[in-house]
């Protein structure tokens, strides 16, 4: 599912040549290097400007017949015809690497990493990622760098949302020209559904053990990780999924209080399809900031009461896609 | 491409060092203008910029719209009131500066700066319609490697870079950039005529020659060592004594100043003039005097003139238009001429050189009457007057002392006796017109100094002289100089060696021999500046390209041959930056690894990422045990090599030869 774009509700000329790139280039793979055939160049304004500068420059040297003035105008229009060999040469060769995504709530961003890869022997300067109206940051690449560079895309409806294309560009070194090139991926991430304003409250909980133990005594009997709060105990920090993942969880014990919500998309029937998800993505959210296991009961689908990032992606990406 | 959305870069609120690297440029592209520019303009700058870079701080907030016009109306007046136009190019390029100064005052973003670094290119050019020497040169071009850096800093996005890489990325691009500009030099057509008219330089210091002439007029001259024109002969140059290089006539007497007869500046007839004996060919280098005449020896063939010039009645060569820029003519003459030798007596121009006020000068006049009616024959009275200057106790000297306003040539021959080229031309002029005979005074410059190195004449402001040409029936217009006769030495080895012992020598004649050198030296360098770059100009661009091997060049053959070698210029530069943006590790350990996993890639698939050497080595050996002790012994070396990194050079070598090797 694509987001709309202006680009996407006027088809115009431009719309027509972005068509025309995809069909002759195809869709491109998590890894990619660039070759010169699908990377255009064009002047853009601040050319154009040095265009007309060096014809007035050519007139006046002209007109005095001032030998001098001929000879810094075409040493300019000589800087003009190799910054284009200069810009273009920034981007050929570069490779480019899919570097994950970061899924978002409608309206928000969502991320794809992008790991920009140079392996050549030249430098690549001012490299920009482009798409629709959000640039990222501008880089060098020195010889034997990389660096990735985070594309955040606007969201409208919760979905899968592809990124369909992107493009990298450079105007470096004088900013005289534009040139860029067309990634057209098949990469995706998952939009959840926007939470609904905080009101309805959340089924009432039930505890799995009926009261509370000792902390020390359960330490035998791992439940389950939850999000980490300042003044948790080092010793129950997940320190091996902190390693692979780098969220900083707790490690919980049976005996411990284990209370959990079920969230049942049936127990919704008053609303519409939109409007309980939206419900049961607040639900999520906030049990999730306030460290409660919860279950998640879908149509044909159910999600035991769990804790942890990971159990909350997997349930909002559910009600994401259904 | 341009965007639609409303997104640009260059809009982005501008930071501290892309400020500064901007007002450096600035700065140094309207540096050279202080020479020539009213000192409020520049001042006004120096204001702009600091203003700005307060605001840059904090402590100072930007003009509002309404000082911002009031300085854009006093700009356009200062203007004004400094030149009394906005037009023409002092006052232009006083403008171009003022602009410059006030968008300092109205900038906030990217794209603000960019369009002061664009004007300070321009800024640059217009330098050189002050003048083109190779001084100004030597500063421009560094100046454009500072502003191309500025502007790769300042357009891009990404932080600044370091200064020294900045400048070594944009010196790559400037040289790659030369090429271009020296084909576009050579093959570039030049056309003739310009454009629009050149407004003149009115406030122009002017060095050179006047069209009047008066006591003191030309002593004024000898101070200065400016070159007034180079000459390159094409055989060897004629002697000291033959070098006198003509300019303009004058031919009206006020009984103190001679000035130029302006009102009938006929053309001169053909027929008028015998060519005969042996000619000398030269080229002559004019720098720009901001006057119509051109200098040439006697006597050039009015039907062979350079272009767009013409020779009046009284044999100067004047050119249609002023010299503003440095001008290269060639010319023909012949020392030995007869000059109006059929033209009879009774032609108007020999009468206008008979009159004289009658009433000053009065006993120059009896003289001159007196010895007329004794010998009763012109030339004798010639040779009466330069006997006079010989023998009596007449002083060529740069110091003569003041004369008396009303009867000056009187108070010289009679009293003061000291006097310069001038005071002789003058009172001989003048004592001979009494005689009767048609005389005028004609200045120019008399020698000129041969350059060692290049073996061209330098002919400086210093070698202003004056001498007299005399009407003599039956032989036409004959050149007397009498400052020969008082000091022969002037007119053979120059200003230097006439001067009596003792007297003080202006600037360049006093100079110890290794400067001479030196001067020579750079006078050679600046002669052959001037004949390569300033002065190619269509004739010299087409006997090059004759040279070069072009066949009747013309404007389409330029354009093509232009336009095919930068074309191929390009194509190399392009082929070069493809090749060296091909994927190419820096270790060579690397390369050759990498070269190894392309040979594979074939058979057995790309290495994935995340596969180590030896995992990928045994993929390939489980799929091609034919290939496998190759596959093997290749791994091994490169594990060696990357882990054992002593003495890797032979290994390196070892690994290369197993690569190649490798047959799959």
């Amino acid at each position: 599912m694509a987001t709309a774009s202006p680009q996407q509700r006027l088809p115009g000329l431009r719309e027509r040549v972005r068509r025309w790139a995809k069909r002759r280039q195809g869709s491109d793979d998590d890894q990619l290097r660039l070759h010169s055939g699908r990377i255009y160049i064009l002047p853009n304004a601040q050319g154009i400007a040095f265009g007309f500068l060096i014809i007035a420059m050519l007139v006046g040297a002209m007109n005095y017949n001032n030998s001098l003035g001929l000879a810094v105008t075409f040493l300019m229009a000589g800087i003009a015809l190799v910054t284009m060999h200069h810009c273009h040469r920034n981007l050929a060769g570069l490779k480019i690497r899919y570097g994950g995504d970061e899924p978002a709530f409608a309206g928000d961003r969502a991320k794809f990493r992008i790991t920009l890869v140079n392996d050549t022997a030249v430098p690549r300067l001012g490299l920009t990622l482009r798409c629709h109206d959000h640039v990222t940051q501008t880089i060098h690449l020195e010889p034997g760098e990389h660096e990735t560079l985070v594309l955040e895309v606007p969201t409208t409806r919760r979905g899968r949302l592809e990124l369909d294309r992107f493009s990298v560009f450079t105007s470096f070194p004088l900013g005289l020209f534009h040139c860029w090139a067309w990634i057209h991926p098949r990469w995706h991430t998952v939009v959840y559904p926007r939470p609904a304003p905080a009101g309805l409250t959340p089924p009432p909980q039930h505890t799995d053990t009926g009261g509370a133990s000792d902390d020390s005594a359960g330490d035998a009997d791992f439940a389950g990780l939850r999000n980490y709060r300042p003044g948790d105990p080092p010793r129950h920090i997940a320190w091996k999924s902190f390693a692979r993942s780098e969220e900083l969880l707790v490690k919980q014990y049976a005996g411990t209080d284990v209370a959990s919500h079920w969230f049942d998309f049936d127990s919704l029937d008053q609303m519409g399809l939109e409007a309980r998800l939206a419900q049961l993505s607040r639900w999520i959210v906030d049990a999730h900031l306030s460290d409660t296991a919860w279950g998640l009961r879908l149509p044909g689908e159910s999600f035991a009461p769990e804790v942890g990032p990971a159990h909350r992606d997997r349930c909002l990406t559910a009600l994401a896609l259904m | 491409m341009p965007d639609r959305t409303g997104f640009d870069v260059n809009a982005r609120a501008l930071d501290t060092p892309r400020l500064l690297w901007t007002l450096a440029c600035l700065a140094a592209a309207a540096g050279p203008h202080l020479l020539h520019l009213p000192l409020w303009s520049p001042g006004l700058m120096v204001t702009t910029m600091l203003w700005r870079l307060a605001a840059q701080q904090g402590r100072l907030a930007l003009p509002g719209t309404v000082v911002r016009l009031v300085l854009a109306f006093a700009g356009f007046a200062g203007v004004f009131v400094s030149y009394g136009t906005i037009t023409g190019l002092d006052a232009g390029s006083t403008l171009l500066v003022v602009m410059a100064a006030l968008k300092l005052t109205e900038t906030k973003s990217v794209r603000d700066l960019i369009v002061l670094l664009l004007i300070s290119y321009f800024l640059i050019v217009t330098q050189f319609l002050f003048g083109q020497s190779i001084m100004i040169a030597l500063y421009a071009f560094p100046t454009i490697w500072l502003i191309t850096t500025a502007l790769s800093q300042v357009s891009s996005a990404a932080p600044t870079m370091p200064w020294r890489k900045a400048f070594a990325r944009s010196g790559i691009l400037l040289a790659h950039a030369v090429p271009v500009m020296l084909i576009a030099f050579v093959l570039f057509p030049r056309m003739s005529g310009p454009f629009w008219s050149i407004p003149r330089g009115d406030n122009t210091a002017l060095t050179g020659l006047s069209d009047t002439m008066q006591p003191g007029s030309i002593t004024r001259l000898l101070q200065s060592d400016a070159v007034a024109f180079r000459v390159a002969f094409d055989d060897d140059p004629p002697p000291p004594e033959q070098r006198y290089w003509r300019g303009p006539v004058l031919s009206n007497f006020d009984g103190r100043s001679w000035s130029i007869f302006q009102q009938h500046d006929r053309e001169v007839q053909e027929s008028s003039i015998e060519l005969i004996g042996p000619s000398v060919s030269y080229e002559v280098t004019l720098e720009p005097n901001y006057r119509n005449w051109l200098f040439a020896l006697e006597q050039t063939d009015p039907g062979d003139l350079p272009r767009r010039s013409y020779m009046t009645s009284d044999l100067r060569l004047v050119r249609a238009e002023p010299v503003t820029q440095l001008f290269q003519y060639r010319l023909q003459s012949w020392p030995q001429h007869r000059a109006n030798a059929d033209v009879g007596p009774n032609h108007w121009t020999l009468q206008r050189d008979r009159q004289f006020p009658q009433r000053t000068n009065r006993r120059a006049q009896a003289l001159a009457q007196q010895w007329l009616a004794e010998t009763g024959d012109p030339a004798a009275v010639v040779e009466r007057i330069l006997r006079q200057f010989r023998v009596q106790e007449f002083v060529y000297t740069l110091t003569p002392p003041a004369l008396s306003r009303t009867d000056p040539v009187d108070d010289f021959l009679f009293n003061t006796r000291r006097g310069f080229c001038e005071h002789y031309a003058s009172a001989f002029t003048l004592m001979m017109r009494a005689a009767g005979v048609p005389a005028r005074v004609v200045l120019g410059y008399q020698g000129g100094e041969l350059n060692p190195f290049s073996r061209h004449l330098t002919v400086r402001q210093s070698d202003a002289h004056a001498w007299s040409e005399v009407w003599l029936d039956g032989r036409g217009w004959i050149r007397v100089d009498p400052t020969a006769a008082v000091a022969p030495e002037r007119v053979e080895s120059g200003v230097a060696g006439a001067l009596p012992d003792g007297e003080q020598l202006p600037g360049l004649f006093r100079s110890y021999d290794w400067l001479r050198q030196l001067q020579f030296g750079w006078d050679a360098v600046n002669n052959g500046w001037n004949q390569w770059v300033l002065g190619f100009s269509r004739q010299e661009q087409r006997s090059l390209l004759r040279a070069l091997g072009m066949k009747r060049p013309n404007l389409q053959k330029m354009l093509l041959a232009m336009i095919g070698l930068i074309t191929a210029v390009m194509a190399i530069i392009a082929a070069h930056m493809l090749w060296q943006s091909r994927p190419s590790p820096a270790d060579p350990c690397a390369r050759i690894y990498a070269r190894f996993c392309r040979k594979l890639e074939r058979v057995a698939g790309a290495r994935a990422d995340h596969e180590g050497p030896l995992d990928f080595a045994r993929r390939v050996m489980l799929a091609h045990p034919a290939i496998a002790a190759p596959v093997e012994e290749v791994t091994r070396l490169y594990v060696s090599l990357r882990y054992f990194p002593e003495d890797n050079d032979s290994r390196i070598a070892d690994l290369r030869r197993a690569v190649r090797a490798l047959r799959v």
